[in-house]
């Protein structure tokens, strides 16, 4: 392990910018969740820029702060490697080549699910599909960019957001099954995915999927006053 | 109580629940390899009919785990219930007593 503070307290340092334990940089720490992981904090070799850091995603820090290398650091998917001792992330690069840096990972207990799409053979350093890691420990985590050093398909990042627009246009689903609904919507776009299917296949699929929701929606509630209506007027127009 | 009549659907569903409780994407692969991938249900399809089978006794429900992929969306596990099994019973004992009659030639080949 490196000699890199320990981030059990975390979300003081957060709030508190006096207690950061990333003092030697601008960057505000802030919680992200990648696919069932805690990122905490970042450090970089590089001079970093005050910038203001929302704490919705990675994807959207990385789009705010605007920095030359963070510029470079597209949202990709991320793995997580784990054993025992040490986790090792990579990212999937699409630009950056000299990437140095630092990221720290939640201390607290952390379950990490790897996403049924990695497959071993992308990743020879996956250890498990789930797997729990350790007591609260400082961990950091080397990350190196290189490009396109493994790929896996349907990133978690870019999953995050793919979810909110699905979300959005499920407004017509009923409460009852909106949860299972969606939840099985989006295993299934990971499933498409880990099938190697390309992203237009999968949006076309979900908004498929969307469609025949929201027909079954509109069936169920005009479609028996249709066919009463249709029977009516066929009638009407035979004795006429 | 009155024995619902099902629709083919609602039988197939039932068939894919009799052995064990599953939830959505469970259900559907297992109709596909019941049905030899004849019938492959939408997931809004699928929600909408087992809603409608809760409804009517034919099913029971439980909220499951989540998983990240789910972005905490629970699945939900369904399985047949009494009723259900009854229900299938008589429909596929009803759907036996057609195709035997008479040897009926438009079950011919598929029994």
């Amino acid at each position: 392990m490196s000699d890199t503070p320990n981030l059990r307290s975390t979300k003081d340092d957060l709030l508190d910018p006096s207690r950061r334990s990333f003092a030697h940089t601008d960057l505000r720490p802030s919680n992200i969740i990648v696919d069932g992981l805690t990122v905490v904090g970042f450090t970089s070799s590089d001079s970093l820029h005050s910038t203001t850091w929302s704490n919705n995603s990675i994807v959207d820090q990385l789009n705010t702060a605007r920095l030359s290398w963070w510029d470079t650091l597209k949202p990709a998917p991320i793995l997580v490697a784990s054993d025992s001792e040490a986790l090792r992330m990579r990212y999937v690069a699409t630009t950056a080549d000299n990437f140095r840096g630092k990221i720290f990972v939640s201390p607290d207990v952390v379950k990490i699910n790897f996403p049924d799409s990695i497959s071993a053979s992308d990743a020879s350093e996956v250890s498990n599909l789930s797997r729990l890691v350790g007591q609260p420990t400082s961990r950091d985590v080397e990350a190196r960019l290189t490009k396109s050093e493994m790929h896996v398909a349907g990133g978690s990042i870019k999953r995050e957001k793919e979810g909110c627009w699905v979300e959005h246009l499920s407004w017509f689903i009923p409460k009852e099954i909106r949860e299972p609904w969606l939840g099985d919507l989006l295993e299934d776009r990971e499933r498409m995915s880990s099938k190697g299917r390309n992203q237009a296949h999968i949006e076309w699929a979900t908004g498929i999927q969307l469609l025949l929701l929201l027909a079954n929606r509109l069936w169920a509630k005009f479609g028996w006053g249709l066919l009463i209506y249709n029977r009516v007027s066929e009638w009407f127009s035979a004795n006429k | 109580m009155k024995i619902p009549s099902l629709n083919k659907t609602e039988m197939l569903i039932l068939t894919a629940l009799s052995s064990k409780e599953r939830y959505g994407l469970e259900i559907i692969d297992q109709i596909a390899e019941i049905s030899d991938a004849k019938v492959k249900l939408s997931i809004g399809g699928l929600y909408t009919t087992l809603h409608r089978m809760e409804d009517k006794g034919l099913l029971e429900s439980r909220w499951g785990e989540t998983t990240a992929v789910r972005q905490d969306q629970r699945r939900k596990y369904y399985k047949a219930s009494g009723l259900g099994l009854r229900a299938l019973r008589e429909t596929t004992q009803i759907f036996r007593a057609i195709a035997n009659y008479g040897m009926n030639p438009a079950f011919e080949g598929v029994l």
